[in-house]
């Protein structure tokens, strides 16, 4: 059996101490960053990245920030169960049924929950990635540059399509995306493009500057502009072990949250976050006892915290296949690939059945590591909500710079942090995402580079994209994802999905 | 034992932390946001537009280097159009550029660029000190104390992790 090899292949990576280690150092820092409000895994990864280019190998730089991604979406739910301060979009909607869990006592039990129903659908989401990885990257192979072009396009609608917000705006932030991923050299004619003369911008904007500046330093001002009040209604957590009636109840919406999750993990644009209201909105539509949602129903606190793991895990098919990322840390990892020189691709699955199959198993493994920290060690992590924030984002600040500069020990880089900094804080106090951009900002030399080649394959005939099947049915889907996303009906859906449950 | 009861949930509860910003309650939600970011989408749109025609369009079977910005740039300044046409027909409520925090962002983004120009000229160690103590100042209920408390330990802590434990090569003094 293939997947039987390719698994014990994996198991063997990821048990190598030293990979183990590092698994274990990204779930720690993820269920930190989860746990504590303002800073999100986009930016913590961001400034890992230049980190882990000294690490002897790629697979262990991958398992370390794969553990800070999915790691978080467990921290995340600490924070929302025990202050009401969903620390992660997707734990949102965790917080609605479980800080109520905890205002009546419950908080252990909720928190018990959030871990179990997290383990169960890492654990299948992870069977799935491994199952579906191989044949999509097969399809994959056989694309020319024409379906390469197309299916970047559709990866850029479905992205905003399922995104909150402004349809126009998000387009326009993919755009721009796109704009400032085209300075530096033109790889075709080697001619430097939008550099301003200015030697040490020829390599193009960096990448972890662009990142940490939308996503950490616009953040931090948004956190000065509105400070956040956490307050002390921190709940006292006793009485973990949940009862056999409880493990009843929350049985179907861990199943059913695994099942929503691992679907929508694959679609591009806020997989988990979309993932966990759906299975909240499922599980209170065929609940016996609706009226319980929102007064601390178990079920409200299982199926979204499986549904958003789970969605964590498979939003890794897109990538390891593909190589088209989901969401932005899914084009941080793009980074990662091609720090540590490996061209994301279909490709990698063959080439790098090492690195593919050792992360993959060390997500399991990962999901073991994360139970046996959070459960336990519950009280380190409530200590940690108490950090305050003029502690915490000097040292945001600090460590993005050193980190930014030493990528390429350039200094232009840390100077750019501060202009994306402020140009995304602007951009995002009005009403504009800045997901969108940095997805454009890596898509978009993939972008023009298939463009350019299906135009020189098709003797500069546009209609190529239209006359091969494949690339005409991906280009059918975005016009489509694009329409719906449109639609007045679907718009207003679309915002119920998005807003808070009462 | 349950906590204390707490009727008066924080006012942020249940937001999505990183969804775009909603007015605050009790802030009047204003409208230009749309016209300001429209604003940008088309001034930067155009520059690279402009800028664009004179690396060579080339034709559509030979793209010169220009061609793909080209396009870009003219779509990115049209989407910023369409953004500005919503906006003035009413558009969507966001804070835009009401109440920015000046403080914070002279003080966070100053500590950003005084690093890039201090790491070369001072070294790592007065670099890090100096931006650790400008963001601090960012926060306006900090104190001195506090502020140079942060400033040491925050420094030391990098020279722990990023000198001691990854062996980074950078000169600490310059």
């Amino acid at each position: 059996m293939d997947l039987l090899s390719n698994l014990q292949l994996g198991l063997s990576t990821a048990l190598q101490w030293e990979n183990l280690i590092f698994c274990l150092v990204g779930v720690a820092l993820g269920t930190a960053v989860g746990v504590l409000p303002g800073i999100g895994p986009t930016a913590t990864i961001a400034m890992l990245l230049p980190i882990t280019f000294t690490f002897d190998s790629p697979t262990t730089a991958l398992i370390m920030l794969a553990g800070i991604y999915y790691g978080a979406q467990y921290g995340g739910s600490t924070t929302a169960i025990l202050i009401n301060l969903p620390g992660e979009s997707s734990s949102a909607v965790t917080a609605i049924d479980g800080h109520e869990m905890a205002r009546r006592g419950r908080a252990g039990v909720a928190l018990a929950t959030a871990a179990i129903g997290s383990f169960v659908a890492g654990t299948v989401a992870t069977l799935v990635l491994a199952v579906a990885a191989p044949p999509l990257a097969e399809v994959a192979l056989s694309f020319g540059a024409a379906e390469y072009f197309s299916l970047v396009v559709l990866g850029l609608i479905a992205s905003i399509a399922l995104a909150r917000g402004s349809v126009l705006k998000a387009l326009a932030m993919v755009g721009l995306g796109i704009l400032l991923g085209t300075v530096g050299q033109d790889t075709y004619t080697g001619q430097p493009r939008f550099t301003f003369g200015i030697p040490e911008m020829f390599g193009g904007v960096s990448f972890v500057a662009l990142a940490v500046g939308v996503f950490g330093i616009a953040e931090i001002l948004r956190n000065l502009r509105d400070p956040q009040t956490r307050d002390g209604s921190l709940s006292t957590v006793t009485n973990l072990w949940p009862a056999r009636d409880d493990f009843r109840r929350m049985r179907g919406p861990v199943a059913r949250g695994t099942g929503i999750g691992s679907i929508l993990g694959i679609l591009p644009g806020g997989g988990h976050i979309l993932a966990s209201f759906a299975s909240y909105a499922t599980e209170k539509k065929i609940s016996r006892r609706p009226e319980e949602f929102g007064h601390g129903a178990i079920e409200g606190v299982a199926g979204p915290e499986s549904a958003n793991n789970a969605a964590a895990q498979t939003s890794f098919i897109p990538l390891l296949t593909l190589g088209i990322p989901s969401n932005p840390v899914m084009a941080l990892m793009i980074g990662a690939f091609i720090i540590q020189g490996i061209t994301p691709g279909p490709n990698v699955i063959n080439e790098e059945p090492v690195l593919v199959w050792g992360l993959i198993a060390s997500m399991w493994i990962g999901n073991v590591l994360l139970v046996a920290l959070n459960l336990p060690l519950i009280g380190l992590w409530v200590r940690m909500l108490r950090t305050p924030y003029w502690v915490l984002f000097p040292t945001i600040i600090v460590l993005a710079s050193i980190g930014t500069f030493s990528v390429g020990l350039n200094a232009y880089h840390v100077l750019t942090i501060a202009i994306f900094g402020l140009l995304g804080f602007v951009l995002i106090q009005c009403g504009c995402e800045p997901a969108p951009l940095l997805l454009g900002f890596v898509l978009g030399p993939l972008l023009e580079d298939n463009l350019r080649r299906a135009m020189i394959i098709s003797q500069g005939d546009p209609t190529t994209f239209l006359t091969r099947p494949i690339s005409a049915s991906l280009l059918a889907v975005a016009a489509l994802a694009l329409l719906v996303a449109v639609l007045p009906a679907v718009r207003k859906k679309r915002e119920v999905v998005f807003v808070e449950d009462d | 034992m349950p906590a204390e009861p707490q009727s008066s949930a924080p006012a942020t509860a249940g937001r999505v932390p990183d969804g775009p910003p909603a007015a605050a309650p009790g802030e009047q939600g204003s409208r230009h946001g749309d016209l300001v970011a429209g604003g940008l989408f088309i001034v930067l749109g155009a520059a690279f537009a402009v800028r664009a025609t004179g690396y060579g369009l080339g034709s559509w079977n030979q793209m010169g280097a220009g061609m793909f910005p080209f396009l870009l740039g003219l779509a990115t300044a049209g989407l910023g159009v369409a953004v500005v046409l919503t906006g003035v027909k009413g558009g969507e409520s966001t804070p835009g550029l009401s109440r920015l925090p000046w403080r914070g962002m002279v003080c966070v983004l100053g500590a950003v660029v005084f690093f890039a120009f201090a790491i070369r000229g001072l070294g790592l160690i007065p670099a890090a000190a100096g931006t650790v103590f400008l963001s601090c100042l960012a926060s306006p209920t900090i104190s001195l104390v506090k502020a140079l408390a942060a400033t040491v330990g925050i420094t030391a802590a990098c020279y722990l992790v990023f000198v001691l434990a990854l062996q980074l090569q950078l000169p600490l003094f310059a």
